[in-house]
Formats: structure tokens, C-alpha cells, sequence
């Protein structure tokens, strides 16, 4: 088992393609596996980075074909993802967290994805560098008392 | 693992067992065999058993509700069980609980059913 406080980084990078997404799945099951995070966390990151992606593939890389990269750094008791594309800007800090519940009761759909990350995310950020948008989904395995940062 | 989905039946109640991870890659699979399994039986009452189901993304319950809708329309049902706790916290989360009923158990879906009628 890993030791708490040793940091692991890792790399992926793969077509933004819908058959892709398991193979990103396993990259964050895999090397997260043993780290001491709680399975519940891992599974944070898996939901909100396949739903990043889900939402890349369909706007962001729907006219033109794309790559997308996932930066992971494993920090006790922090998890980071950070996903890098070349599509127009979009930031994930800038969403609001939509009421999915009322929309669905409504007869609507969508910003279910939005609504999960911004949930199962104990932060996100973003970032606009040389084209790319780094948009960077974090998890605790403690969670943070307020104004702690 | 890969998507796959089956059919069984409890007396007038179909049970759609799904197993492997479903996201944007795999929902017209799960479509294209709901409509082929509901096309052959008919509008009747359906019990989704997702114990098998490892991954569901917001396409998924995309296309869960998109069936429930087209069932409920044409007076089908349609329900959910065995959701694994990964599952059912997104389920909550996002409010598909206050449209599809869930069922911790297919039994208990398929009981439920016999209550109602």
C-alpha cells in the first residue's frame, strides 16, 4: 500500500472518442487502487471525469476529432484530476449547480452531468493556457472544515 | 466489461437484467435492446435489475428515463432494483428517485407491482 503522504502522478492521453471513456475509467480505478482513498471517492472521480469527457465528446470535439488528456496527482488526503483539450473555452467553475431534480419533474433533461461533478467534487478549478482548457476535478478523502483551506 | 443486456420474466412482469458499464458508448445498446425486448412483449409492466451494472453515467439515466417515458404513455411501468451504492447516490443526486421508483431488490420491484394492481 502506498504510504499517505507520497505523491503519485500519472498521464493519459487518448481520442476524445465515446469508446474511449472505460479506458479512462480504468486509468483512474487503477492507479488509485491501493492509495488509501475510499472507494467512495474514487468513484467521484470516475462519474465526474466521465462526465467531463461525455460533455467534450459531444460539444466541444463534435465537428472535429480531438484529444484529451488526464493529468492524476495522488496527494494524501487530496485526489486530482485535471482533464486537458483543445476545445473552445469552458469552464467549469463558471457553472452554476443546476436543479436537475425540479427539471427532471418538469418533463426536462439534461445538466445531469453538471450537476453530478459540481456534487461529487470536493473542488474544482480551472485553468485557460496555450489554447487548452485544464479544468480540474478534486476530491478529499477528509473533508476540509470551512475556511481551512 | 463490456455492455449486455437480457431478458427474464416473472409471471405478466419482464425483468431487464444489465450488466457491464453504461455510458455514452453503450446507451444505444442498452435503446436498441429495450426496444427489441419491449417490441417483442409488448407494453407491459418492466422491472430494470442493474445489479450487474457497474457504471452508469447521466446518459444512462438519460436513456432510463426516455424508456419510462414511452412505457408511461402507452400505460407500461417501468422500475428499477438492485442499484449497486455508487448508483444509487447519483440516482438521488440528480432526481431521477422522484420519477422512476427504485426497489432495493428485483423481488421486491416485482412484489410492488402486485400491490399496486
Amino acid at each position: 500500500m502506498q504510504k499517505k503522504a507520497e505523491i503519485k502522478s500519472a498521464e493519459i492521453k487518448v481520442d476524445a472518442k465515446e469508446g474511449n471513456l472505460g479506458l479512462i475509467r480504468k486509468f483512474i480505478g487503477d492507479n488509485m487502487k491501493n492509495t488509501g482513498f475510499p472507494r467512495k471517492k474514487i468513484s467521484a472521480l470516475a462519474v465526474s471525469v466521465t462526465e467531463h469527457c461525455e460533455n467534450l465528446i459531444r460539444h466541444a470535439y463534435v465537428k472535429k476529432t480531438g484529444k484529451v488528456a488526464l493529468k492524476l496527482k495522488l496527494k494524501y488526503p487530496a485526489a486530482k484530476i485535471t482533464a486537458l483539450d483543445s476545445g473552445p473555452r469552458f469552464n467549469m467553475t463558471e457553472q452554476k449547480i443546476p436543479d436537475t431534480s425540479r427539471r427532471l419533474k418538469k418533463g426536462l433533461g439534461g445538466k445531469m452531468g453538471i450537476k453530478t461533478i459540481l456534487a461529487l467534487c470536493d473542488a474544482v478549478e480551472y485553468k485557460r493556457r496555450n489554447c487548452r482548457n485544464e479544468n480540474t476535478f478534486i476530491v478529499r478523502a477528509k473533508r476540509l472544515r470551512k475556511g481551512k483551506k | 466489461m463490456a455492455f449486455e443486456i437480457r431478458e427474464n420474466v416473472d409471471g405478466e412482469i419482464i425483468i431487464v437484467e444489465l450488466y457491464g458499464e453504461l455510458d455514452s458508448s453503450s446507451v444505444a445498446a442498452f435503446s436498441l435492446g429495450f426496444k427489441e425486448i419491449s417490441g417483442k412483449r409488448g407494453i407491459m409492466k418492466y422491472v430494470l435489475d442493474l445489479k450487474g451494472l457497474e457504471f452508469i453515467s447521466s446518459a444512462g439515466w438519460t436513456a432510463f428515463l426516455n424508456e419510462f417515458k414511452q412505457l408511461r404513455l402507452s400505460g407500461g411501468d417501468l422500475k428499477l432494483a438492485a442499484m449497486r451504492p455508487d448508483a444509487k447516490r447519483v440516482y438521488a443526486l440528480v432526481g431521477v428517485d422522484g420519477v422512476i421508483e427504485s426497489h432495493e431488490t428485483v423481488k421486491e420491484a416485482v412484489k410492488s407491482y402486485a400491490k399496486k394492481s
